[in-house]
């Protein structure tokens, strides 16, 4: 079978199908997803986001009252730490979007770029996110005046939480995040070779 | 504006939906993700309309969007799908008048499918805009591989589509 016998072949996959839009449909489909897309993206940060401003303003609070200097350490370490994550998530929000007008070795690219980004992200949670909170958590709490006995179970936890949120992490990257970048890896080599 | 972008697009989709269509029956294997791939490809067009230079041809720009959507698609299709607001706007029927065409190419269409699906993801999507009759300049621009690199695979996937049509 030769060349324009292919193409042939392959002009007919679609004229043994005929489809049929409904632009006006098409149209309105499109301006739901959109909105809906939307909606789910402002919801998630705003969610994240607000979360971060409420334990911001909680903390500063909390170490306007709090005599200890345990405690105001815990609480400044918090509110530096929330000011830390709300602008990491605006700066992720911001590079989110991958332009798909681009040529597909470009597009694969940047895609790759991305995930690696999130990987690193994901990598080093511990240090810009579990640690600080728990360490600032743990100074809070340990220089009220609760009992000793209260302290070491409330210690622990704050550390079980905190191992719970790194073990989530740790699988979301390689679960979903290294075979999704070494899907990438082999196109784009594969496209390249 | 709005007005205008909605009927420049209308028409686009119009003109260019049996292409489109080709491409999601390449990418996805059953019908419902044909349609969600149809769409999803559509949004993305109507998403990237406004950027639009005509700096490429319409077509070529659509060969684009669509490719990258699909190889998307085909990467996430494991993880998650798509949610689509289900709107019957693609419909897709059995063309009557071409029965007769499609029982005596199905045989061949479905070998060639066979074929393509021996080939790597890479190596698909160029095969498709070969398929397609893309000039190796078109396909280069939109593979983002220069024209001698593209000449030298659709020379190599030739021969191993050549080679598996014959056994």
């Amino acid at each position: 079978m030769d060349e324009n016998e292919l193409k042939l072949l392959w002009s007919l996959s679609s004229t043994t199908q005929s489809v049929t839009i409904d632009e006006g449909q098409l149209l309105q489909s499109i301006s739901k997803q959109v909105a809906m897309m939307e909606r789910k993206v402002r919801k998630r940060d705003f969610r994240e986001i607000s979360v971060a401003v409420v334990m911001m303003f909680f903390f500063s609070w909390v170490l306007l009252r709090i005599p200890a200097v345990i405690g105001k350490v815990g609480a400044t370490i918090i509110v530096l730490n929330c000011m830390v994550v709300i602008y990491k998530l605006l700066r992720a929000r911001v590079k989110i979007t991958t332009d798909n007008t681009q040529n597909a070795l470009t597009y694969l690219d940047s895609s790759l770029k991305g995930i690696q980004k999130q990987i690193k992200l994901l990598n080093t949670v511990l240090w810009w996110y579990i640690l600080p909170f728990g360490i600032g958590v743990l100074c809070v709490y340990c220089s009220s005046g609760h009992s000793p006995q209260n302290k070491v179970i409330y210690s622990l936890a704050v550390v079980m939480i905190c191992s719970f949120t790194y073990y989530l992490n740790r699988r979301a990257v390689t679960r979903n995040l290294r075979p999704l970048e070494e899907q990438l890896k082999k196109l784009i080599k594969d496209l390249t070779i | 504006m709005h007005q205008d972008m909605e009927t420049a697009f209308g028409r686009l989709i119009k003109e260019n939906k049996d292409r489109i269509f080709r491409i999601c029956l390449f990418y996805a294997k059953d019908e419902e993700d044909q349609k969600d791939l149809f769409q999803e490809i559509s949004l993305n067009i109507w998403r990237s309309l406004p950027k639009f230079r005509y700096e490429s041809k319409i077509e070529t720009w659509i060969y684009r969007i669509a490719l990258n959507v699909c190889l998307q698609y085909k990467l996430s299709a494991k993880r998650s799908h798509v949610d689509w607001v289900k709107i019957e706007s693609v419909n897709v029927a059995d063309n009557v008048e071409n029965i007769q065409d499609k029982l005596e190419n199905s045989e061949l269409l479905r070998r060639l499918n066979y074929c393509i699906s021996k080939l790597n993801e890479a190596d698909r999507s160029i095969t498709l805009l070969f398929l397609e009759d893309l000039s190796y300049r078109e396909i280069a621009g939109i593979s983002g591989l220069s024209e001698n690199h593209v000449a030298v695979k659709i020379t190599r996937i030739k021969k191993r589509l050549t080679d598996c049509f014959s056994t």
